[in-house]
């Protein structure tokens, strides 16, 4: 094995992963959240716990026992899910960028986790050595393709520009530029818990804030199946702006909060997390050939 | 402005400048006025300047990629808690950018990330924080000149003095390397960077490929693994000199010198391949069977076979194969089919050579630096591969202008 303090600042990163994937849990509401989206953080969130214990001993939290059956499960239902969306979209779908591509990512990452974990025979010196380095050598290749594309990608991935929403109502589309303060936000209606009341119009520019009603409560965020990250969050800078006619300083808290939000629930966020993970498990495989 | 928004504003623009998301608005918003807000305009300025940088950049990489299409995904629907009524809302057009095309020279771009990634993971193995790293450097130096074996020794000490920090060292900017290529704002730096390093790792680390010493063979990598990665770099950089290319690899340094530096160096494995070290009777059964030790059983048995083939054949084996390379070296220069039967060739023996003769790149006995030249070799023909003629298209009416523009705080492109 390479020195102890370089495998401690490959698990110190991949635990931030882990700190990420944690966060994104919290912060989408359950309610509001995508289930796939949900499930794949969750096993992202168990597949770098159970590397950084491989890299450092010392984190180790579960014997290899219960971890193979963990992760034989979490593969079996990613497999499932694979197997269906395939199905239903096509092959191709797994190739692209939406939650396909993340279920086929979490299948190479948890199959090839398992595979460490089953195949795991002993120690060489004070590494631990693999048996069959044939599927080593395959699941490098494999995590090595999905990181390329992935960063391939990272640069082209772009969050809903800030300052453009466009929603819908009865059918009805009304885009909504709010940093320019075109027309509306009308977001009226019963239910959401955010839009008790309706937002009456935002300025145009050079107009000052007039006007009122978007409660304190978070933010909006939608669920976007669509999305690499699973997750969408509709960055309403109109609210940053209702809260600018009260003090700046309110203003840059709720714009600064709702797209730390959106930052957290990104699709990037997703891709560069799963990068991380690749090609730290490439190099796990690599180290126990 | 209180110490924690501080600390919160320089964390934001670490993660803008590592390019996790775009900048922040209040960066661009010119009404902002910075000095209500934050203590000293001196605070934010250069962060400002970074930050405003990074999406400059990105801006010429989109420009040069050509107009983006809007695109519309479909919204899932809210079922809202609490007993109301479940209220269903949609979200109209989710403006993203659209992944551009992955053209031939992108996707070889790729395949050459994927193989500096590997370099750079490999680099991390156990065996090279040990001292048989720096005696595997030290013993490429023998034979050569002395002009060049002395850097070389040189080298090797300052590894075996400083093994745990130079290998990672060595080993991060291969994976860097990598990560920059992939990465497409950062795809010329790397590239860039990966010719100097290739250079340095040739004469460095693999005393030029044993050209010198008498040590090359087409089946042990020569002229070089890390060579064929510079001349990779080198055709594939993103410019276009010529429109329409021939072939991916002819669109930086045009066709002719494209064609040329592949016959040169298939040419030259040729000549290494009839050597006398390589013709002699057991020269080519020798190197297979070096291969075996420490591969899995599969691997171990076909490199038997093709040991058992070559016993005593090696003046026959090698003449087969000098020929197919020469065909290949010309072959470009050949009319398109001919030229396709030639990259066919020359994958072929690519392949045969990787399986064969390298054993995957001895990546599965461990302790491999690199995957070997067999890759990087099939990389470079489909390089060559003729592309597609793009057909003409009439224009009716005058033609049309794609006309990028900046459309507010998405930046987003549209065609008009």
């Amino acid at each position: 094995m390479p020195p102890a303090w370089l495998t401690g600042i490959f698990a110190a990163t991949i635990l931030a992963v882990a700190a990420i994937s944690a966060a994104r849990l919290v912060a989408a509401r359950p309610e509001r959240r995508d289930p796939i989206a949900a499930q794949t953080d969750s096993a992202r969130l168990l597949t770098v716990i159970a590397m950084a214990g491989m890299l450092v001993p010392g984190l180790a939290t579960l014997p290899k026992v219960a971890w193979t059956v963990v992760f034989g499960l979490v593969t079996a239902w990613f497999a499932y899910q694979v197997a269906r969306e395939a199905r239903d979209n096509g092959i191709r779908a797994l190739a692209g960028e939406g939650s396909a591509a993340t279920l086929a990512h979490g299948l190479a990452h948890c199959a090839a986790l398992l595979y460490m974990f089953l195949a795991e025979t002993g120690q060489a010196g004070n590494s631990p050595v693999l048996s069959q380095p044939t599927f080593a050598f395959a699941f490098t290749l494999i995590l090595i393709g999905l990181s390329i594309r992935d960063l391939d990608q990272l640069a082209n991935i772009r969050d809903r520009p800030a300052g453009l929403a466009a929603v819908t109502v009865a059918g009805t589309s009304m885009p909504v530029l709010a940093g320019t303060g075109l027309p509306t936000l009308a977001a009226a209606g019963a239910g959401a818990p955010w839009a008790d009341a309706p937002f009456p119009g935002a300025p145009f520019p050079g107009e000052p804030f007039a006007g009122a009603s978007l409660p304190d409560a978070p933010l909006p965020r939608v669920p976007f199946a669509d999305a690499p990250g699973g997750y969408r969050t509709i960055a309403f800078r109109s609210a940053g702006r209702h809260a600018a006619g009260r003090t700046p300083a309110h203003a840059t808290r709720a714009a600064g909060g709702a797209e730390l939000t959106r930052v957290l629930l990104g699709p990037r966020t997703t891709v560069a997390s799963r990068i991380v993970i690749s090609v730290t498990m490439t190099l796990l495989l690599v180290l126990m050939i | 402005m209180g110490r924690h928004k501080n600390i919160a504003r320089w964390v934001y623009c670490a993660i803008c400048l590592l390019g996790l998301r775009d900048a922040p608005a209040w960066t661009f918003d010119a009404r902002y006025d910075y000095r209500t807000h934050f203590s000293a305009v001196r605070d934010i300025l250069p962060w400002s300047v970074l930050l405003c940088l990074f999406p400059a950049a990105r801006q010429r990489e989109s420009a040069a990629r050509g107009p983006e299409v809007r695109r519309e995904f479909p919204m899932t629907d809210i079922a809202v808690a609490e007993g109301r009524a479940a209220w269903r809302q949609k979200l109209g057009t989710e403006t993203l950018a659209v992944p551009p095309k992955l053209d031939a020279r992108r996707a070889l771009q790729l395949g050459l990330a994927a193989l500096w990634l590997l370099d750079g993971v490999l680099q991390y193995q156990g065996f090279m924080y040990t001292k048989g790293f720096s005696d595997s450097l030290a013993q490429t130096a023998p034979g050569n000149p002395g002009w060049i074996a002395a850097p070389i020794t040189w080298d090797a000490n300052l590894v075996q003095h400083n093994l745990a920090l130079v290998n990672t060292v060595f080993a991060t900017i291969q994976l860097l390397l990598g990560i920059g290529i992939a990465f497409r704002p950062t795809v010329k730096a790397a590239l860039a960077v990966s010719i100097a390093w290739s250079a340095g790792v040739w004469w460095f680390g693999e005393g030029l490929g044993g050209v010198l010493n008498g040590g090359a063979s087409p089946l042990n990598g020569a002229p070089g693994a890390v060579l064929l990665y510079a001349l990779l770099a080198l055709l594939l950089w993103p410019a276009d000199r010529t429109a329409p290319a021939p072939f991916a690899a002819a669109r930086a340094v045009g066709a002719a010198a494209a064609r040329a530096l592949w016959a040169v160096l298939w040419l030259s494995l040729a000549y290494f391949a009839m050597t006398p070290e390589n013709r002699a009777p057991q020269g080519v059964n020798g190197m297979i069977a070096d291969m075996e030790s420490g591969e899995p059983g599969w691997v171990a048995g076909l490199l038997r076979e093709a040991a058992a083939l070559t016993a005593r054949h090696g003046l026959a084996a090698s003449s087969v194969l000098a020929v197919a390379l020469i065909v290949i070296a010309l072959g470009v220069y050949l009319p398109a089919p001919a030229a396709k039967a030639a990259l066919l060739l020359a994958l072929v023996v690519a392949a045969l050579i990787w399986v064969f003769a390298e054993a995957f790149g001895a990546i599965m006995a461990g302790g491999a630096t690199d995957p070997n030249s067999g890759p990087l070799l099939i990389l470079l023909a489909l390089a060559y591969w003729p592309s597609r003629p793009v057909p003409a298209v009439p224009m009716a009416g005058g033609p049309l202008t794609a006309a990028p523009f900046a459309a507010g705080p998405g930046r987003d492109r549209t065609v008009r």
